[in-house]
């Protein structure tokens, strides 16, 4: 019974407090809040349920790592201070990743690393020994020759074999 | 099934009916056959006659009976009511009051309640606020307005008319339009008439359209009104009823409405009325303005809001501070009392004179190494050449360093220096020679793959059809993209380097549409590029001045238009050698026109063309057209250059075979000629001449090149190495006597930079190694070779894969005959595998040269020289197989519980394996010695692997060809196997060797039958086997020969 008593003077106060409190969130409605965006995913992996999730090296250390305990991908001198030609290198760069990428159908393990020393770009990475040497050697000739065609300096193709891509698992996440 | 009856049967079937069968004509029917009875078995169940046994196990199992079922149940174990309550109290003292005992002490601290204050007051709010109190009203005089007294005005002139824009858009006046060059079409009517018969006309004849047939039938019938009057009652007229006359509904129009009793009124007095009560108001007049906004005539005042609110501030203006006339400078003294001269005091020591160095910087008189990365890379240096510095040269002088000190200790002024300062020459350098000075710190690694390789283990290379393989494929894929790039040409006109780099462009392609000129085909000719060379000429047409196409000609003769080859590095460098000199010149028509043209002109052009000619002939050896024009050209008495006799010479050895010339006689019939045109013989020439030398007897040999000799001295010619490897083949045939003559021509190779001036100089460096190795076996003059090899870029002069392989051949070969064979394998382990790979022969001659070692010393070289054979593939190679198989079960015998053992027993298994793996591969079986299989089964005994065993001589059993020669394993090997099989008893084995040895009828089956029977116990089984084997009566005879 108090139960029920209690409740309808509830009602009653409720009722008699509605329209101040309506008018009020009116007013606060001009205030415009939201939930504060600053969530970081770029370049981390999300766990999965079982833990079975396998990561490289460079996978498993997220950005902030780089030049702790990882290195840069692409190594240029273009994006210090007056650097030269940041953008067509930063494009070309995407060119020779897609390169790689094509002509090498599924034999990278790794990142294509592209470094950059005066003139010379050498390209880099580790491969898969799924073709036989003497395709590697023609894959590496036609790299080189094509890509200095292309970008119009010398290129040289730096690479490591693998057996296995599982080699490549740093952890599972 | 058909039947065949008559057909008054039909009729009598059918009689009913009314249609009779017209004739007697017979019906077929389909009549079903009676189904053949069947033979089966009839199935028909039988009543058994004997009853079966009821009491089986099955029933006897399982109790049929409930009832019995039932008293078969067991017994239900009831509990015995042991659990007895307590009629005591619970003990009160329980564990958790026993460690948790009240706390009786604390004295639970006070609440603070807060106080109660007073929160209003009843009296009233005070007035006299802070700000109230605090600012006190100021009274501030209002400033008058000053109000502006009419100094604004308006121009009273007229607008001016021109303005901006009428100024810009003037009317440009009439223009005249612009004479049209365009002709004028205009016709005229020609003054012949036009033939009125045109083709058209005539083609197409007028066609008469015949007149309409009248036809009757075709005629479509006229229509005719209807003379009977349509029916009025149509169904639409009937289904609509007619409508009433349609009256417009009135509206209905408001009654006005009683709301008020009758009578009733509006009251007067509404609130609004009396609200407002009326006033007296006078009503505002409105200000009309009467044009008040006049231009005032008087002067506005000057004395504006903001001129008085702004005083003028009177201040004295700052004189600038002008900069001085240069008469002043000239007038005045500076002076001289800076501060940094108040403060600080000029100190009294004097400042140590200034120490030049003297003669302590020398630049360096050798001229620089041209040994670049590229040319160390393809390089294969033996002894490392200690690392050039390049620091300058510092030397301690004694006299200087006490000069020093003694200035430094005297301050008085009066030291003189006692040398005179020389400053040394500055010395040029290149663009690239800091490079070469950091490349010279670079030396060849023995442990790692040639540079051209990668240096990862999956891609080094194994074998020398690895190193050709991997080095080409990579190349094919240059050669791919390239290919790419000129296919897709237009894709690779983008310009990134800046200057342009022209081997990233793609090669410019000449059609008819592009403009071609002289300089083109120039430009075309320095780079080289054949097919466009011919392209542009054709385009030319022949028009261009004769030096062109002089230089033309001379690019197609030394090429004979075909493609260049020669860029290619590896594709270079495992090509093989033309063996065969014969002719391999193809005509063109480029070439004829070309040289018929020239040999027209002034006899110098005609004497460049004829030389051009003559040299590209002798390059391809087309010897009897060269010969031709040799003649010709000597007829018309065209004098030709050096070059053109130097090529004359060159091919006298190869004229010879053919035309049976004397070569001597030839040779001077061309010297005489130079001579009398006047033309001085350079190195080439006598190079030339010691070729044809080469080909002569050997009793006239060493006259004939002693005057060549002297004759490069009286010229004063520097010999190159093309003429030292003449020398050295005309040395060749004097065996020993020659050696020191050999000694001299290396000794004076040794200190000099030798350039690369002819294709014969490449072959020096391999004569050379093979006349140390074969003809001297002399150590001393191989290190000397391999010296001269590796000092500065000498090894260029190896050039070939094929060059390479022999040098290495040689010298190895060289090594391991004079040197101990530890020392020889240093070396080997050295240069094997990344410098060279060593052929067969060359491993059979090392694995000889072990053979001749103690036992101990060849042991520790075999794993290492197995895994290399097995390595370079050279597991196809007989003798090798036999030479190492020997090492193995006769020379290094092991002892029998040595582990080793199982190692050879491994290797023979590689072996055998291998030998599997081919036969099944190839069609022809690979055959096998009988020793080497008699080393396998040994090895592999040795190694107590019997299953195997048993399987090879099944094997050989079943398939007695697999062994070449059809011979069968040798007796010494068998009578080993069978004492191996023996000592450990393998009784299968054994059976295995005697149905060998008695299915190839070989000797000794009984004796071995005997022993094995008297050694061993045998089943009575096995001894069934044997008997069978060797036969029943040879077995007994055994027994009781021993016995």
């Amino acid at each position: 019974m108090s139960d029920g008593d209690v409740g309808n003077a509830d009602c009653d106060v409720n009722f008699s407090y509605i329209l101040p409190v309506v008018q009020q969130t009116f007013m606060q409605r001009y205030f415009h809040t939201s939930t504060v965006v600053s969530k970081v995913q770029s370049g981390r992996y999300k766990i999965t349920i079982n833990r079975n999730k396998p990561l490289t090296y460079e996978m498993a250390n997220p950005p902030h790592y780089i030049a702790h305990r990882k290195s840069w991908n692409s190594w240029n001198t273009s994006n210090i201070k007056d650097g030269n030609r940041p953008s067509e290198t930063a494009t070309e760069d995407m060119f020779i990743r897609k390169f790689m990428w094509g002509t090498w159908p599924n034999l990278f393990a790794s990142e294509v690393i592209i470094k950059r020393q005066h003139n010379i770009i050498r390209i880099a990475g580790i491969i898969t020994r799924t073709l036989t040497p003497y395709k590697i050697y023609f894959l590496i000739g036609y790299t080189e020759e094509l890509l200095s065609y292309w970008l119009q300096c010398p290129i040289k193709v730096e690479l490591v074999t693998i057996d296995n891509k599982k080699q490549m698992i740093f952890k599972y996440i | 099934m058909e039947v065949v009856e008559p057909c008054s049967k039909r009729r009598a079937a059918s009689c009913t009916k009314t249609i009779a069968c017209p004739c007697k004509t017979k019906y077929k029917r389909y009549v079903q056959p009676s189904r053949a009875k069947s033979f089966a078995p009839e199935h028909l169940y039988k009543v058994p006659s004997t009853q079966f046994e009821d009491r089986t196990t099955y029933h006897l199992s399982y109790l049929n009976d409930r009832a019995a079922a039932r008293c078969a149940r067991l017994q239900p174990i009831r509990p015995v009511h042991n659990l007895q309550k307590s009629t005591d109290k619970f003990f009160d003292e329980t564990t958790n009051k026993l460690s948790y005992k009240p706390v009786r002490q604390t004295v639970k601290a006070e609440p603070i309640i807060p106080k109660r204050r007073p929160v209003t007051t009843t009296d009233t709010m005070e007035n006299v606020t802070t700000v109230r109190h605090d600012y006190g009203a100021k009274h501030v005089e209002r400033p008058e307005m000053i109000i502006p007294c009419g100094n604004i005005r308006t121009s009273l002139a007229a607008l001016d008319d021109k303005t901006m824009a009428r100024l810009s858009y003037v009317s440009p006046g009439p223009i005249e339009p612009v004479i049209s060059f365009n002709p004028i079409l205009e016709y005229r009517p020609s003054s012949q008439p036009l033939p009125k018969e045109t083709t058209q006309k005539l083609s197409y004849q007028p066609f008469v359209v015949i007149k309409k047939e009248f036809l009757p039938w075709a005629q479509k019938p006229i229509y005719k009104s209807p003379e009977i009057a349509m029916c009025g009652k149509t169904t639409y007229s009937e289904s609509y009823m007619e409508n009433d006359e349609v009256s417009v509904e009135k509206p209905f129009l408001p009654v006005a409405t009683y709301v008020f009793p009758y009578g009733a009124k509006f009251a007067d007095k509404t609130i609004y009325k009396e609200s407002y009560l009326p006033g007296n108001v006078e009503r505002m007049v409105p200000f009309v303005p009467c044009g008040n906004i006049s231009i005032s005539d008087a002067k506005m005042s000057a004395d504006t809001t903001s001129k008085l609110s702004y005083q003028r501030v009177w201040t004295e203006k700052q004189k600038p501070y002008l900069p001085r006339t240069k008469t002043m400078l000239a007038t005045a003294k500076m002076q001289s009392d800076t501060t940094s001269r108040c403060e600080y005091v000029a100190k009294t020591t004097l400042r140590p004179d200034l120490i030049v160095p003297s003669d302590n910087i020398r630049t360096v008189d050798v001229p620089l190494e041209g040994e670049t990365t590229t040319a160390l890379s393809y390089v294969k240096p033996d002894m490392i050449k200690p690392v050039r510095s390049y620091k300058p040269v510092m030397q301690y002088y004694r006299k200087l360093y006490q000069e020093l000190i003694v200035r430094l200790q005297s301050t008085a002024t009066t030291s003189a220096s006692s040398s005179d300062i020389q400053i040394p020459n500055r010395i040029e350098r290149g663009p690239t020679d800091i490079l070469k000075a950091l490349e010279s710190t670079i030396s060849r690694d023995y442990t790692a793959p040639h540079y051209k390789f990668h240096d990862d283990p999956f891609l080094i290379p194994q074998s020398n059809m690895h190193n050709r393989s991997y080095a080409l494929a990579k190349e094919s894929g240059r050669k791919t993209a390239m290919w790419i790039r000129q296919e897709h040409r237009d894709l690779f006109q983008h310009k990134v380097a800046d200057p342009e780099i022209k081997a990233f462009v793609p090669l410019s392609i000449y059609t008819e549409e592009s403009k071609v000129t002289e300089e083109t085909l120039l430009y075309e000719i320095s780079n080289g590029n054949i097919v466009n060379c011919i392209a542009i000429y054709d385009l030319l047409k022949g028009e261009m001045t004769i030096p062109t196409k002089q230089t033309l000609l001379e690019l197609l003769c030394f090429y004979n238009n075909s493609e260049r080859t020669d860029e290619w590095l590896e594709t270079r460098w495992y090509k093989l050698d033309q063996k065969y000199k014969k002719n391999v010149w193809l005509s063109y028509s480029q070439i004829d026109v070309l040289f018929e043209f020239l040999k027209e002109q002034e006899p110098k052009v005609a004497a460049a063309a004829y030389t051009a000619m003559i040299c590209g002939l002798a390059k391809h050896f087309s010897l009897d057209k060269a010969l031709y024009l040799y003649e010709e050209s000597q007829g018309k008495s065209i004098p030709l250059s050096v070059d053109g006799y130097n090529a004359m010479i060159s091919i006298i050895p190869l004229l010879r075979k053919e035309n049976s010339l004397k070569s001597k006689s030839l040779l001077m019939n061309i010297y005489r000629t130079m001579t009398v045109n006047g033309i001085t013989p350079n190195i080439h020439t006598f190079n030339a001449a010691l070729n044809v030398a080469t080909t002569l007897k050997t009793n006239e040999v060493l006259d004939f090149t002693k005057k060549i000799l002297a004759d490069i001295t009286k010229f004063k010619l520097k010999p190159s190495l093309t003429t030292y490897y003449y020398l050295l083949r005309i040395l060749s045939n004097f065996g020993d006597a020659s050696y020191n003559s050999f000694i001299k021509i290396l000794t004076s190779l040794k200190n000099e930079t030798i350039t690369i001036q002819n294709e014969k100089d490449l072959n020096f460096f391999v004569v050379a190694m093979e006349m140390a190795s074969q003809q001297f076996c002399d150590r001393q003059v191989g290190e000397m070779v391999n010296e001269l090899l590796l000092t500065g870029e000498n090894y260029k002069f190896i050039s070939n894969n094929l060059r390479e392989h022999i040098y290495y051949r040689m010298y190895l070969e060289l090594i391991l005959a004079t040197e101990e064979f530890e020392n020889f394998f240093k070396l080997y382990s050295k240069l094997v595998p990344h410098v060279t790979i060593p052929e067969p022969i060359m491993m059979s001659a090392i694995l000889e040269a072990l053979k001749l070692h103690p036992a101990q010393t060849a042991m520790q070289y075999i794993p290492k020289l197995w895994s290399h054979i097995i390595m370079f593939g050279h597991l196809n190679r007989e003798e090798l197989m036999k030479n190492i198989l020997h090492l193995m079960s006769v020379h290094c015998k092991p002892l029998s519980d040595s582990p080793l053992n199982a190692q050879f027993a491994e290797m023979a298994l590689t072996i055998w394996d291998h030998i599997q793996t081919q036969n099944s591969k190839r069609l022809q079986h690979v055959l096998v010695s009988n020793i080497i299989m008699g080393n396998i089964i040994l090895l592999l005994l040795r190694g107590n692997n019997f299953t195997k065993t048993i399987e090879i001589i099944s094997l050989l059993i079943r398939s007695p060809h697999l062994i070449e020669n059809g011979q069968t394993i040798t007796a010494e090997h068998i009578n080993e196997i069978f004492e191996l099989c023996l000592a450990q008893a393998h009784v299968p084995a054994i059976f295995t060797l005697l149905e060998y040895v008695t299915f190839h009828s070989l000797e000794g089956a009984g004796e071995m039958a005997g022993k094995l029977y008297k050694t061993v116990s045998l089943t009575p089984n096995q001894k069934n086997i044997l008997a069978s084997l060797v036969g029943n009566d040879v077995l007994e005879l055994q027994i009781s020969d021993e016995n």
